[in-house]
C-alpha cells in the first residue's frame, strides 16, 4: 500500500503558524479594546448632573426638605446617591464617581 | 563494483526523510522560540502604547472633570479602570510635575508613555490657584479589594477662628456662694459662632453668638467633677471647657478652659497656681501663623483668706512738707501743620500770592484771654498766618474785609518752581485760602480745612483739697514787656504751729506801658470747667511768682491756680512758625498733698476687711483717733480717715523714733486703756507704712527700759536743724524690735518711702535699714520717690507685694521649633496683667525651642500669659502635629500656706489635649492618584 506522504511539511508548518497565530490573536484582542476605557469615561463622568445638584444648592428656595426629598427620589431611580443642602453642600455617589463637597462653588 | 545497499531508493528516502525532520524540527523549535518572541513582542509594546494611551486619556478626562467642578472645598474620588497585566506585564501609572507641567506618566520595563495636563496653575474667580498633581499606582492594584482611583481634595481653611475666653470674677469663691461668669471673643466675629460651656459637674451651657459678651452669675453649689487639692482637702479645682466653632463649619474651632478655686473653708485655704495652655488657631494653612498661649493665673482669696492687711499710715507733716513736689512733667517737640504747595512758571510776569481765612476764633483770641487786655492782638490778626514763598517768609499784611492773612507780590517774577508754604495757629479748624494769580489770571484757588494743634493732658485726681497747683517752666511762649511785680501779695493759706506762722501767698506781674511780642508758641490751658487760660510770659519770664516763709523754696510759675478744681487739665499747644518747636512744662503740688493723695489712693486698693490706722509725725507724733473703743487708732472705714489725712499740714522737724513707736502703738495690743482689743484685728496682717521727706532731726531723749521698746536715746545735741544720729540709732531699734513682734502671728512689716530730693544717701541708707523685706521678692520693702506718680506708684507696690499666691516662679516651655519640625519662630511675648516685671529668654535647640519665664511673684489675681507666635512652613507635610514637647515643659514655683509662708517649691509638667495644630492645603488642591 502506498501511503501518501506528501504535503507533511505543509501541514506541519501549517500548525506552527496556527499555534503562533492563536497565540498572537491573544494579544492582539487586547489590542482592540484599547481606547475603550478612557472614551467610556469621558462619557459617563456625571459632571453636568453635579452642576445641577451645585445650582440647586445655590438657592434657598430650591433647597427646601420637599424638593431635595424628590432629587434624591430622582438620582436613585439612576442609580446613584445624591444629597445636598444650602448652601453649596452637595454629595453625589455612584459607581465610579465620589464627589462630596463643603462648598461646590468653583 | 558490488553496491552496499540492494534497493537504493528506499535507504535514500529514509536517511533523506531523517535528515530532513531532523533539520526541520530544529528549524521549528528555535523558530518557534524566535518567533513568539519577535512576534508577541512587538504586538505587545503596540498594544501596551494603546492601553497606556487610553489609561492616561482615562486620567486625563478625569482630571478635566476636576478642573472644570473643582469645589472650593470638598473632595472627589473617581476609580480609574485599568487592566491589572497588559501582556503579562504589570506596569506603574503616576501623576507628577515637571517644571510646573502636570503629565500623566505610565511604564513598564523599556516601554514609557507621557501625555500631558496642561499648566499647574489656573484662574478662577478669587484668582489664580495652584494645582499639586502627584501619586502612583501599581497596575495590579486593580485586582485587589482597594482600586486605583484619582482623588480631588481641597481643604477650605477657616475664614477665621472664634478665639473664645471664660473668666470668673472672683474667680476664688467660697462654697455655695456666687461667681459672675463672662464669655467673650477676643477678635472680631463677622459669621455667627455657637458656643459651649462644659461645667466641671456635667451640665453645660450653650448660646448663638453675634459678637457680644455674655455674662451670667453661677452658683457653686455642687462640686462633683471638681479636683480635691491633696494638700488641703478643703479647697478644690473646678474646671470648665469653653467651645466655639463658626455655625456650619464645626472644623474652625477654638477651645479654652479656666479653673475656679472652690474652698469650704477660705479662711485655711492655701494660694494656688493655675495654668491654661491651649493653640490657636489650631487649623492653618502652609505659611499662615498661629499662637501658642500658656496662661499662669493666681489663685486665692483675696477678701476671705488671711491676707487681710491692718496699716498704720505713719506720715511725715515736718515743715518741710508745705514745699512743692513735682506733679507732672512734660517735654515734646511740636511739629507744625505746612500747607505746601508748588507751582511752576513758564515765563515771566507778575505774580501775586494771597493766604488767608475769613475765621476769627473768638472764642481764643479775645481781650478777656489776654492778662493786659488792650495790649494783646485782638481777635484773629494776620500775625497768626505765616506764608512761606521758597523758604522766606513774605511779611505784607493782606486784609480784604473779613479775609486777613499775608500776600507775596512779585511784578517781576523769573519763571521756575515756587514752593508755597503756609502755616497757621489755630487751636481749633479753620478755612484756610491760598490764591495764586499770575499776570491777572488766577491759576490756583484753593481753600482747605487746616487745624494746628497738640494736646496734653492730664487728671488731678479727687478726694485732696489741694491748695494750689502750679505750672512753671514753659518756654517760646508770647511775652507782655515792661510788667512789674505786684507788691501786694495774696496770701492763700495760714495757720501756726507752736506759735509759729505759716503762709503761702503769691502775686503777679501789672500791666503797665507793655508791649506785646509773640512766641513761637501760643498755649491755653483748659481748666476742668471748660475756661481757658492763654499763658503768657512777664517780660519774658514768669507771670506769677509764690512764696512760703519756711524756707526758700519758692515758685516762679506760668500757671497758678489756688484751690484747684479736681478733673482734667489741657493744654492746647499751637505752633507759630513753620519750625518746630519745643514744649516743655513741669506742674507743681505741695509735698503734702502729694502725700495725701498717695495715701488715699493706697486706701482704694484695700478691701472691706482691712483695717487702717493714721499717724502723724513731726518734732513728736500723734495717733489720730478713728473710732471709739476698745478699738481707738483703727477702722475699716476708709473714708472716714481719707478725711483726716485730707486735713494734715506741715509743722515742724523731724523725728522717725516717734513716728514709728507710736504707729506702732496705733494697734490694739498693748494693754492700753482704751485701745485694748487684739482681737478687734484678728486675722489680718500688721503693716506699717512711713513716708517721709526728711532726715530724722530730732528725738526724745529716754532711758526708761519701759519706754520706746527699751531704746535709749541721749538727744541733747539735737537741734532740729541737721541731722540726728541718736534720733537714727533710736528708730533702727525699734523698728528691730517691731519685726520681731508678732501681732496675729505674723511679724509686724514696716515699709518706707523716702519723697523728696533732700534725702541724701546717708537718709535713703537710714530708711533701707528700717524697712521689713517684702514677701514677694524679699528685697527690702523701701522706695524712693521725688514725683507724685512715683509716690502713688510706690503705694501700689507695697499693697501689691502682699497679695501674692506664688513665690520665684519659672516656667521652662519647648516646643516642636526646629530646622526639621514643620514650624518656624517667629515671636515670643509675655504680658502680666498687673503689669509685673517677667523675664523671658529664647533658646534655640537643634531639635526643639526652649522658652524661659522668670517671676519673682504673682498675685492671686494677676494673670501672666506667654504668647509664642509660631507659623507653619511652607513646605510642611499637611497633618495633624503636637506643638509642645511635653517632657520638657513645666512651671516650678515656691508654695505658699495660707499665711503667706513659704512651704516648699513644687514642678508643675505642662501638659494639654489643645497644643495640637492641624496643617491643610487652604488654598492649594490637591489631585493626587492613589
Amino acid at each position: 500500500m502506498e501511503v501518501n506522504e506528501k504535503g507533511q511539511m505543509i501541514l506541519l508548518f501549517a500548525a506552527a503558524v496556527v499555534v503562533i497565530i492563536l497565540s498572537i490573536s491573544y494579544v492582539y484582542a487586547q489590542n482592540v479594546i484599547a481606547g475603550i476605557e478612557s472614551s467610556r469615561t469621558m462619557l459617563a463622568f456625571p459632571k453636568e448632573e453635579i452642576r445641577n445638584l451645585c445650582e440647586l444648592a445655590s438657592s434657598s428656595s430650591t433647597s427646601t426638605d420637599e424638593v431635595v426629598r424628590q432629587v434624591r427620589i430622582l438620582c436613585a431611580k439612576n442609580g446613584w446617591v445624591c444629597n445636598y443642602n444650602y448652601p453649596y453642600r452637595v454629595e453625589f455617589k455612584n459607581l465610579e464617581v465620589e464627589y462630596d463637597a463643603q462648598d461646590c462653588r468653583r | 563494483m558490488p553496491r552496499i545497499v540492494e534497493d537504493e531508493k528506499g535507504v535514500s528516502l529514509l536517511i533523506e526523510y531523517l535528515i530532513l525532520m531532523g533539520v526541520m524540527s530544529v528549524f521549528v523549535v528555535v523558530m518557534s522560540l524566535q518567533l513568539h518572541e519577535t512576534l508577541t513582542e512587538s504586538q505587545v509594546s503596540r498594544v501596551m502604547e494603546n492601553q497606556f494611551a487610553d489609561v492616561a486619556s482615562q486620567v486625563s478626562a478625569i482630571y478635566t472633570d476636576y478642573i472644570l467642578l473643582m469645589p472650593s472645598e470638598g473632595q472627589i474620588v473617581t476609580r480609574i479602570s485599568m487592566l491589572p497585566e497588559i501582556g503579562n506585564r504589570q506596569y506603574n501609572l503616576k501623576m507628577d510635575l515637571y517644571e510646573n507641567v502636570g503629565y500623566v506618566h505610565l511604564s513598564s520595563g523599556s516601554i514609557e508613555s507621557y501625555m500631558g495636563l496642561g499648566y499647574k496653575k489656573f484662574l478662577r474667580t478669587g484668582g489664580v490657584i495652584e494645582i499639586r498633581p502627584g501619586g502612583e499606582v501599581l497596575s495590579s492594584k486593580a485586582e485587589s479589594k482597594d482600586q486605583p482611583k484619582v482623588v480631588y481634595k481641597k481643604e477650605e481653611a477657616c475664614p477665621f477662628v472664634p478665639k473664645i475666653r471664660v473668666s470668673f470674677d472672683p474667680s476664688s469663691v467660697e462654697f455655695n456662694n456666687f461667681t459672675n461668669m463672662t464669655v467673650s471673643f477676643e477678635n472680631e466675629i463677622t459669621e455667627p459662632v455657637i458656643w459651649r460651656i462644659d461645667f466641671w459637674n456635667g451640665s453645660s451651657l450653650s448660646d448663638v453668638s453675634y459678637g457680644g459678651v455674655y455674662r451670667t452669675q453661677i452658683q457653686i453649689t455642687d462640686i462633683t467633677g471638681c479636683t480635691q487639692k491633696p494638700s488641703s482637702s478643703n479647697d478644690y479645682l473646678c474646671t470648665v471647657t469653653a467651645k466655639a466653632w463658626i455655625h456650619n463649619r464645626v472644623s474652625c474651632n477654638s477651645s479654652v478652659n479656666n479653673t475656679l478655686l472652690v474652698s469650704t473653708t477660705p479662711k485655711l485655704s492655701n494660694p494656688y497656681l493655675v495654668y491654661e495652655k491651649w493653640i490657636e488657631p489650631n487649623l492653618v494653612r502652609r505659611g499662615e501663623p498661629f499662637e501658642v498661649h500658656l496662661k499662669l493665673e493666681g489663685r486665692g482669696f483675696v477678701v476671705e483668706g488671711l491676707a487681710n492687711l491692718s496699716v498704720v499710715h505713719v506720715i511725715d507733716v515736718s515743715g518741710s512738707m508745705i514745699w512743692p513736689t513735682i506733679f507732672k512733667d512734660y517735654k515734646k517737640t511740636v511739629t507744625p501743620n505746612v500747607i505746601s504747595r508748588t507751582i511752576t512758571l513758564n515765563e515771566k510776569g507778575n505774580l501775586e500770592i494771597y493766604a488767608y481765612t475769613t475765621d476769627s476764633l473768638p472764642s481764643w483770641y479775645n481781650s478777656t484771654l489776654c492778662k493786659c487786655s488792650n495790649k494783646c492782638p485782638v481777635g484773629y490778626d494776620s500775625s497768626l498766618i505765616k506764608l512761606y514763598v521758597n523758604g522766606t517768609e513774605a511779611s505784607t499784611v493782606y486784609q480784604d474785609g473779613s479775609a486777613i492773612g499775608k500776600r507775596y507780590t512779585n511784578k517781576n517774577a523769573p519763571n521756575g518752581d515756587y514752593t508755597i508754604e503756609v502755616v497757621a495757629a489755630a487751636p481749633e479748624q479753620i478755612n484756610i485760602t491760598l490764591k495764586v494769580v499770575f499776570k491777572g489770571k488766577e491759576i490756583l484757588n484753593e481753600t482747605v480745612p487746616y487745624s494746628n494743634y497738640v494736646v496734653e493732658s492730664f487728671t488731678l485726681p479727687g478726694g485732696v483739697n489741694y491748695k494750689f497747683l502750679a505750672i512753671y517752666n514753659i518756654t517760646n511762649l508770647p511775652s507782655l514787656s515792661y510788667t512789674q511785680w505786684n507788691s501786694s501779695w495774696n496770701r492763700i493759706e495760714y495757720y501756726t504751729v507752736d506759735g509759729q506762722p505759716r503762709y503761702w501767698e503769691y502775686t503777679s506781674r501789672l500791666c503797665g506801658s507793655s508791649a506785646f511780642s509773640q512766641g513761637t508758641l501760643n498755649v491755653w490751658l483748659i481748666l476742668p470747667d471748660g475756661s481757658k487760660d492763654f499763658l503768657m510770659k512777664g517780660s519774658g519770664s514768669a507771670w506769677y511768682q509764690a512764696r512760703n516763709n519756711y524756707g526758700i523754696n519758692g515758685i516762679y510759675a506760668d500757671v497758678f491756680i489756688v484751690d484747684p478744681r479736681v478733673g482734667e487739665y489741657r493744654f492746647v499747644i499751637v505752633p507759630i512758625s513753620k519750625n518746630p518747636v519745643t514744649f516743655q512744662a513741669t506742674a507743681l503740688i505741695k509735698r503734702i498733698d502729694a502725700a495725701k493723695l498717695a495715701g488715699i489712693t493706697f486706701n482704694s486698693m484695700l478691701g472691706e476687711k482691712d483695717f487702717v490706722g493714721l499717724t502723724n509725725f513731726t518734732t513728736d507724733a500723734q495717733r489720730i483717733a478713728v473710732n471709739s473703743s476698745p478699738l481707738r487708732f483703727m477702722t475699716t472705714d476708709k473714708s472716714f480717715v481719707n478725711n483726716l489725712i485730707n486735713q494734715m499740714r506741715a509743722e515742724l522737724a523731724t523725728d522717725h523714733a516717734d513716728g514709728l513707736y507710736y504707729g506702732s502703738r496705733v494697734f490694739p495690743v498693748w494693754n492700753e486703756g482704751g485701745n485694748n482689743c487684739t482681737d478687734c484685728i484678728k486675722d489680718t496682717r500688721p503693716l506699717l507704712i512711713m513716708l517721709t521727706d526728711g532726715e530724722p532731726t530730732i528725738c526724745n531723749s529716754n532711758n526708761d527700759p519701759n519706754k520706746y521698746y527699751g531704746c535709749f536715746a541721749d538727744c541733747s545735741n539735737c537741734t532740729g536743724g541737721s541731722w540726728c544720729e541718736p534720733c537714727k540709732n533710736q528708730a533702727l531699734c525699734i523698728a528691730n524690735y517691731l519685726k520681731n513682734f508678732k501681732i496675729n502671728d505674723f511679724n509686724v512689716s514696716i515699709c518706707t518711702i523716702g519723697f523728696s530730693t533732700d534725702i541724701s544717701g546717708q537718709g535713703q541708707q537710714f530708711l533701707r535699714q528700717l524697712a521689713s523685706l517684702r514677701p514677694d521678692n524679699n528685697e527690702p520693702c523701701y522706695f524712693f520717690a521725688t514725683t507724685s506718680d512715683e509716690l502713688v506708684n510706690a503705694y501700689k507696690t507695697i499693697f501689691n507685694a502682699f497679695q501674692i499666691a506664688a513665690k520665684n516662679i519659672s516656667v521652662q516651655e519647648a516646643v516642636n521649633v526646629s530646622i526639621i519640625s514643620p514650624f518656624d519662630f517667629i515671636d515670643a511675648r509675655v504680658v502680666s496683667s498687673k503689669g509685673s516685671p517677667v523675664s523671658i529668654t529664647v533658646e534655640s535647640r537643634n531639635e526643639s525651642t526652649v522658652i524661659r519665664l522668670n517671676m519673682s511673684s504673682i498675685q492671686k489675681d494677676e494673670v501672666v500669659e506667654l504668647i509664642l507666635k509660631l507659623k507653619a512652613k511652607d513646605e510642611a507635610p499637611t497633618g495633624e502635629y503636637d506643638v509642645n514637647i511635653d517632657s520638657e515643659s513645666y512651671i516650678e514655683y515656691t508654695v505658699l500656706d495660707y499665711r503667706g509662708q513659704e512651704s516648699g517649691r513644687i514642678t508643675l509638667p505642662i501638659i494639654s489635649d489643645k497644643d495640637k495644630v492641624r496643617i491643610v492645603t487652604g488654598d492649594q488642591p490637591e489631585i493626587i492618584i492613589r
